[in-house]
């Protein structure tokens, strides 16, 4: 009996044995995707002086309240408030040159009018006034007046690069004015204004 | 004496028999299922292996409720917030909406009705918007809330939800629109203890001034573009945000290798407890698997794709899409760990016959779109199940699993580099066709169903108008 009982778990054992099978631990070679290149880092061309040489030569489009143009470089200037309860006089302008040209981009210059004269209303993020982009703008700026009562004059010019040395109303500069009143967020958002975390 | 020897002999000799024969049963049993060591029943009696449990879809139903997005205004003439999740504000205020308004809404009668066309003028106040990716029906609602009866809804479906905390100068009340794209229900909900103070909501856009959140407008509203659907773009110039670079890959066990075949370790992931009902056969040359029987057929593919069928081609009759939809919920989540960390969305619902589910991946936040099986195909779901209220009848799922492979990086999202440089240097036909209309304009990643086990997934710019789909890498910065 001890003998039969032993072969059986003899048996047994070598059934277990039998049906126990090796796992061989495989590896995946990956192809990572090549994504893309890295792009080049763009140097932006400092244009201060030719802005101000621009300034200087156009005064007179530039800066005369009633210059208009039937030019059209942009359909149209949108612009939209910023919603930040800091910045309560921050807008956002932005617009899409139709006829992009690479090789000729489109200068966009603003002024806002202070005391009378129109002074630059520079981007607060670059610190100009000017930006030169071959088919789409959006400048960011704070605007000097906030009141029912206080309306703040912005004017956008716009004109390509190519044509900076012979700019004429009605041919290729575009001037567009906007009247903008900016009132303060309403009494009870001003009553809610936490103190940042 | 010799007598009693023989007798134990022709014994030993009948036992030897017998063993020899069980032996070759065994045998011949194992050819036919595969080899490998009986865990099983062992498996049961230990409670070791979770996969084997049953889902239970009451307790991860809500993981599928969650918004698209929420977007934060102000004023119609204002910039707005989007906010996606992941975001801790999108959490918090999400999980007060469905867990504490819709239940209140549920059972309420709406105050006002009012025409779908008031809900831009609506929604442009100072306002928290919850922008489902697809029609909701109201029948799912009440079954995700626990509810049964039908008739405590108005609305159909819910397409978005709004909450406007200024329309009621009552700290104790807010003020709930319900937007089903046919009609407009306006509710007042009372806010008890459980729920977010209302000040959460009013100062909501305070706390994401401070912040210094990227803004964002609604790209049809700028000047020279037009779109289909709300698509929002960061207007600042020096937006940007992390992104981390994923691998994605089809899972392991998912591989059709001859080893993952031997080891049924394919038939343990996708099948669960139906393995060992369901016959198997592997053709290496045709790259795929079949598992069968005379109701069930699934073939897995070496791209990853999983195909289910149900065979029987009796009539089927849709059934209540609550119940469709628990099932569909039930197929994926048996399936769900094999995916890693990414999150499954559902991103359309068509009634037909049955129900046809769309789902999406989602990596915190961020979507990841799917090619189809070629590039010339547009982005399409790489989850789509058919269910009745029965049963799940097909499915078509591009399985991959999603990891992080690198630390997240900081990449450029400014809208204006975008049209400036980077269209014009990937693809300039997107400007210059005579027809500009945008259906999709937003970072996320991209995958196809490539027969590469691991591919790597970095952000890109997907961008659809109305006859193909772009992809544009996002421009890393620093």
């Amino acid at each position: 009996m001890a003998k039969k009982l032993s072969f059986l778990l003899v048996f047994i054992f070598a059934l277990i044995a039998a049906s126990v099978t090796a796992f061989a631990a495989g590896t995946e070679s990956t192809t990572p995707e090549a994504g893309f290149t890295e792009e080049k880092i763009q140097v932006e061309e400092d244009y201060d002086d030719f802005i101000e040489a621009l300034e200087e030569k156009y005064k007179d489009i530039f800066f005369d309240e009633n210059a208009s143009s039937t030019a059209k470089i942009v359909e149209q200037i949108k612009y939209k408030r910023s919603a930040s309860v800091i910045y309560s006089k921050r807008h956002v302008f932005n617009c899409r040159v139709s006829e992009a040209k690479y090789d000729d981009p489109v200068v966009l210059l603003m002024y806002i009018k202070i005391d009378g004269k129109y002074k630059p209303l520079e981007d607060v993020d670059s610190g100009d006034n000017y930006t030169i982009k071959p088919h789409h703008f959006s400048t960011k700026v704070d605007l000097e007046y906030i009141g029912a009562n206080a309306v703040n004059e912005v004017r956008a010019i716009l004109f390509r690069k190519s044509a900076a040395d012979n700019l004429e109303l009605n041919k290729n500069v575009q001037i567009v004015d906007f009247e903008i009143a900016v009132r303060e967020w309403t009494l009870i958002e001003k009553a809610n204004i936490a103190i940042p975390r | 004496m010799i007598m009693r020897l023989n007798k134990e002999k022709i014994k030993t000799v009948l036992l030897i028999v017998l063993v020899a024969a069980s032996l070759f049963q065994i045998g011949i049993h194992w050819s036919q299922q595969g080899q490998g060591f009986p865990f099983r029943f062992l498996a049961r009696l230990f409670n070791y292996v979770d996969i084997y449990a049953s889902v239970d879809v009451d307790s991860i139903k809500h993981q599928y409720f969650v918004p698209e997005r929420i977007i934060v205004s102000r004023s119609p003439t204002a910039l707005k917030w989007k906010l996606r999740q992941g975001d801790p504000y999108f959490n918090e205020l999400w999980e007060d909406v469905s867990k504490n308004y819709l239940p209140e809404i549920l059972g309420q009668k709406p105050s006002k009705i009012l025409p779908k066309e008031e809900w831009p003028q609506i929604t442009s106040v100072r306002c928290i918007r919850f922008d489902l990716s697809t029609e909701w029906p109201s029948d799912i609602i009440l079954w995700l809330e626990n509810k049964n009866d039908k008739k405590s809804t108005e609305f159909k479906s819910v397409n978005s939800i709004a909450i406007l905390p200024e329309e009621d100068v009552n700290k104790a009340v807010n003020t709930v629109y319900i937007f089903d794209g046919y009609q407009i229900y306006k509710y007042s909900i009372n806010i008890k203890r459980d729920f977010l103070p209302k000040d959460e909501y009013t100062k909501l856009a305070e706390k994401l001034s401070y912040e210094n959140r990227l803004e964002y407008d609604t790209l049809s509203e700028m000047a020279g573009f037009d779109s289909s659907e709300d698509i929002f773009v960061p207007v600042d110039q020096d937006s940007s945000a992390l992104f981390p670079t994923l691998s994605i890959e089809i899972p392991e066990s998912l591989q059709l290798n001859e080893e993952n075949f031997e080891n049924e370790v394919i038939a343990e992931s996708l099948l669960k407890n139906q393995k060992d009902s369901l016959m198997v056969k592997y053709n290496e040359n045709s790259g795929q698997i079949i598992f069968t029987d005379t109701e069930n057929l699934y073939r897995l593919y070496g791209n990853g794709v999983l195909e289910y069928k149900y065979l029987p081609t009796s009539v089927v009759q849709a059934g209540e899409v609550s119940a469709a939809f628990s099932k569909a919920l039930s197929f994926i989540e048996l399936r769900r760990y094999l995916l890693g960390d990414v999150d499954i969305v559902l991103s359309k619902i068509i009634s037909d016959k049955y129900y046809e589910f769309h789902f999406d991946y989602e990596y915190n936040g961020v979507p990841v779109f799917y090619t189809g099986l070629n590039s010339k195909e547009r982005i399409s779901s790489p989850i789509v199940i058919k269910a009745t209220s029965e049963r799940v009848i097909e499915c078509v799922w591009v399985m991959r699993s999603f990891t992080e492979s690198d630390t997240s990086r900081k990449y450029n999202l400014s809208f204006s580099k975008l049209l400036n440089d980077q269209i014009p240097q990937y693809h300039p036909e997107i400007m210059t066709t005579d027809d500009i209309f945008f259906e999709r304009m937003e970072p996320g990643y991209v995958f196809g169903a490539s027969t590469k086990t691991k591919v790597q997934g970095l952000p890109h710019w997907i961008i659809s108008n109305r006859s193909e789909d772009f992809f544009i890498p996002l421009s890393k910065e620093g």
